[in-house]
């Protein structure tokens, strides 16, 4: 009996068709932005902006806290533990890629990664390349790429515990043990993270609490690393994770019983092998990954699944006389999707070359990128995607960066192989994209401005079908330009070191094909994507006390169902570091959304208000 | 009694009662099933009206009407999407019509029928519950503060001659538009739409408009049922004699003569379940069946009752 079979699909559709457009959203501003978290490195100048993780370890509790606080990437979360995506320069979130040690963790089905999934205590580095980038990392990086990493320590022991404790009833355990003898080094992460998320919220001039919300995830990660010798190392990675949580009701909703569960096996092993001017780096992956999301209230039952296998040779050859990087990389990627809507399993073979080529002169430096994938399981093939970058120093501290690029995203699984509305016939979103930026990095202050501009045809959206269930279809096109600031000042005045940022983005993202459903006008800003995003903060550190605030302004957003306001929050941290015995010991107290503010970055959804976290973090070694 | 009986029973009783009640009792369904066209039916006969139906095989996807008796007034949900609220059919019947709203859905009269008077209507259990509770997609109807002027407004016209007619009847499945929010109401249980002003047509049709909108258009789920449908026939005032003419081959494969059909331009012809399948003209007193697939058939003359064949097609 087929019952609930058609119209189940549409929900689910329509929940991804939702989930993409809200994803349209996000912005962020062009150029190349290192973000680390064991060295933060907000803006490229070394004598302020460095921290180093074990002073503020404690502080830093999400990925989307660190890139909200330190980059100018725009992160939109549902909520503490919900569904939290980022994009960059008005582009949508599968336009983003997210990476593991170089391997693109994006899901294959969605084309999107959902931030909440990623434990920040795992990692030692986030690394952003904003803006056109696919010629670099390949299809989905559109408008940049984040990539997760850590760092080989091959220095004896260390052991680090943190704990955790909030409102809303955060809890959090995290603990990190490494060591190294002779050439061996591993290093184990756990992670483990809880919230009832029952915060309040007015409501009609009433006060609500938040229901059904409860989210817990715990994850492992494990590294082993063998130096066969300076120049040999064969490295191993495995990340496990048991994401669970609660959907909670929207506020036009009575209650809700809707859980989603996500579930994965990433594994990982790389060698390396170092030469004289030559390296040559082999990589394979292993995913095996699982989304599950039920409703007892409708009777829903559906278990998303994937599994990806991953292999890639990266070789580069430097010419030191000519100044010149070569740089080959061939990759082969297979994705196998699982789901009720495919009806049958659906595989993605894709092989992709990437070809980088690099000349130096004294203050000019020329780049030149190339990608192409090749898809075997259909007949899609992804157009080329060059780049040019050239690079002058206009000064001995001021950089000139000039790029153009053609850009592309392929259709994800889903995209090609949903039922109903999946379409085999889809085309790349693809189009050019040109930066500029300049940089420059003075005694006090570093500076940086990046304007963009991107001109994607065949945007992908998910429309109606002349049937009733939506269809996804190569309709939209959409220019998206803008420019964003960044700035560092910092000095020190008795003994008390001072550091204050800013960052500024203007994003337009306009729709130049006007469609009835969804109903796009020519010119008009795309869902969930705010035009002005300013953030403001400072650091103030004596001692061994320190504290933050930071500030984040976001203009008002046109939503699928109204407009939703403009917003202002800030944040503000204390933290003391001190010996515990004999141990390093950091403890800090951060109070978020300060001012209590009542906010919403998705229709029908309410932010948290003002809440605490109280952690601490004892270091061993 | 076979088909070609009950279809020349059901054009009788037309005739002479000059209005027939469809309630869809005649499909022999399980308990708690439904048709939703999955066997390519393309839609639903009964009496004088036919519901179209369109079912995609590639995507198991269907839109416009389904016949069901599911009685789930619970569940909520795309799950239950065949479900009436009230339970039943109207009157405690079994069976009753369905219909996913894809742009509009219609109602066609057959030659024989001349215009719908009126129909019952209720909320199908998962647009009721929608609007009663709020979903994933869809609000609550009255919002957050429980006084959002919302509604869920059926709004039936009319196609007579290919046009759509500017008048309209009006029904508000749910009404949150009242200043006391006590007589706000969802309606629960069959209600009976008199169509009479409607006057003569070929077809009706019946869009669903919602207060809670989005870029994607309606939020509310696009559902409600039907059931005792009131068709008034062709004239009531005359003693109408019906003929069966003679036709010759019978079986046949392509050419089919009939005699005395003077005055006549086209037959329509219904098969064997009593759906219109083709209009065919009349070219020196035959008709040309190579269209049809091989089965019985029987041909109104003229579209009326008065004339009427019946022919295998080989």
């Amino acid at each position: 009996m087929l019952i609930g079979i058609p119209l189940g699909y549409i929900f689910i559709l329509k929940n991804i068709v939702i989930q993409l457009l809200v994803f349209y959203s996000l912005i962020v501003s062009g150029q190349s932005t290192s973000v680390d978290v064991d060295t933060i490195q907000v803006v490229a100048d070394k004598r302020i902006a460095q921290k180093n993780i074990k002073e503020n370890i404690a502080t830093i509790n999400s990925i989307n806290q660190l890139l909200e606080n330190n980059s100018s990437a725009f992160i939109k979360s549902y909520g503490i533990g919900s569904l939290a995506t980022i994009s960059m320069q008005g582009g949508s979130a599968n336009q983003f890629l997210l990476s593991w040690n170089n391997i693109p963790i994006n899901n294959p089905m969605l084309g999107i990664s959902d931030f909440s999934l990623v434990p920040i205590d795992l990692f030692d580095t986030a690394n952003i390349d904003k803006g056109n980038n696919t010629a670099k990392y390949g299809s989905g990086a559109m408008t940049g790429r984040l990539d997760l990493s850590n760092n080989t320590v091959f220095k004896g022991v260390d052991f680090g515990l943190k704990l955790g404790v909030g409102s809303f009833g955060q809890r959090k355990i995290g603990f990190q043990i490494g060591n190294s003898k002779n050439k061996l080094s591993y290093a184990t992460k756990f992670s483990y993270d809880q919230s009832q998320n029952d915060f309040p919220y007015s409501l009609g001039g009433t006060e609500q609490t938040l229901d059904h919300a409860r989210f817990n995830n715990i994850a492992l990660l494990q590294d082993i690393d063998f130096n066969f010798n300076k120049k040999n190392t064969l490295s191993l990675s495995l990340w496990l994770q048991d994401t669970n949580r609660e959907i909670p009701p929207t506020t036009v909703q009575t209650e809700s019983k809707a859980k989603q569960n996500d579930q994965f096996l990433r594994l990982q092993v790389a060698y390396k092998l170092i030469k004289n001017n030559a390296s040559l780096e082999i990589q394979t992956a292993y995913f095996d990954e699982l989304n599950a999301y039920q409703d007892s209230l409708i009777l829903v039952n559906n278990d998303n699944k994937f599994k990806k296998i991953f292999a890639s040779v990266d070789y580069q050859y430097v010419f030191p006389k000519l100044d010149v990087l070569l740089s080959i990389r061939n990759q082969f990627s297979r994705n196998i999707g699982s789901t009720e809507a495919y009806q049958q399993d659906r595989i993605q073979d894709v092989y992709a070359i990437f070809a980088e080529l690099k000349k130096s002169w004294s203050k000019f430096e020329f780049g030149f990128y190339l990608a192409k994938e090749f898809q075997f399981s259909n007949n899609f093939d992804s157009p080329f995607s060059p780049k040019l970058q050239a690079s002058y120093l206009l000064g001995k501290h001021t950089k000139l960066d000039l790029s153009i690029s053609n850009e592309y995203r392929s259709p994800t699984l889903n995209e090609l192989y949903w039922r109903p509305g999946g379409n085999i016939d889809l085309k790349a979103e693809s189009g050019i994209g040109q930066q500029i930026s300049i940089r420059t990095n003075q005694e006090l202050f570093d500076f940086n401005v990046n304007i963009f501009h991107r001109k994607i045809d065949n945007w992908i959206l998910w429309s109606p079908s002349d049937l009733g269930f939506y269809s996804a279809k190569n309709i939209a096109a959409v220019r998206s330009y803008g420019f964003s600031l960044e700035g560092n000042y910092g000095f020190d005045y008795k003994r008390v070191q001072y550091q204050f940022n800013l960052i500024y983005d203007y994003a337009r993202s306009e729709n130049l094909v006007a469609n009835q459903f969804p109903k796009l006008a020519v010119g008009q800003q795309l869902f969930y994507t705010p035009i002005h995003h300013l953030k403001i903060g400072a650091d103030i550190k004596y001692k061994t006390w320190s504290t933050y605030i930071n500030s984040r302004y976001v203009s008002e957003t046109l939503g699928l169902l109204e407009t939703l306001k403009g917003y202002f929050i800030a944040n503000i941290g204390f933290q003391k570091s001190f010996k515990l015995r004999k141990y390093d010991t950091d403890l800090a107290f951060s109070i978020n959304n300060l001012s209590n503010s009542e906010y919403r970055i998705i229709e029908r959804r309410p932010m948290p208000g003002r809440n605490f976290l109280l952690t601490a973090y004892i270091k061993i070694n | 009694m076979n088909y070609f009986t009950l279809l020349l029973s059901l054009l009788f009783t037309s005739i002479l009662t000059g209005q027939s009640i469809i309630d869809f009792e005649e499909y022999d369904l399980s308990p708690e099933t439904f048709l939703d066209g999955s066997d390519g039916s393309g839609g639903f006969s009964s009496g004088g009206i036919f519901l179209p139906n369109i079912y995609d095989t590639s995507y198991f996807f269907w839109s416009g009407w389904s016949i069901s008796n599911t009685t789930d007034v619970e569940t909520q949900g795309f799950t239950n999407q065949y479900s009436a609220i009230a339970g039943s059919g109207a009157e405690s019947s079994s069976n009753y019509a369905t219909t996913f709203v894809s742009g509009e859905s219609i109602i066609r009269l057959d030659d024989n029928s001349k215009k719908i008077t009126g129909v019952s209507v209720t909320n199908g259990t998962y647009p009721f519950f929608s609007m009663q509770e709020g979903d994933a997609f869809a609000k609550k109807f009255g919002g957050e503060t429980g006084d959002d002027p919302d509604f869920f407004l059926l709004t039936i016209k009319k196609y007579l001659d290919g046009s759509l007619s500017q008048d309209s009847v009006d029904f508000y499945l749910a009404d949150y538009r009242f200043e006391d929010n006590t007589e706000d109401y969802i309606l629960s249980d069959w209600a009976f739409i008199d169509l009479s002003s409607l006057g003569e047509m070929d077809s009706l049709s019946l869009t669903l408009s919602s207060s809670d909108v989005g870029a994607f258009g309606m939020n509310t789920p696009a559902y409600f049922c039907i059931d005792n449908v009131v068709v008034d026939n062709v004239s009531t005032n005359q003693s109408i004699v019906t003929e069966a003419l003679s036709v010759f081959p019978n079986p046949a494969k392509e050419l089919v003569y009939i005699k005395n059909i003077q005055d006549a331009n086209f037959i329509t012809m219904y098969n064997s379940i009593g759906m219109k399948v083709a209009k065919l003209d009349i070219i020196n007193s035959s008709i040309n069946v190579s269209t049809l697939k091989t089965g019985k058939y029987i041909g109104l003359v003229n579209g009326n009752v008065q004339k009427t064949i019946s022919i295998v097609k080989m």
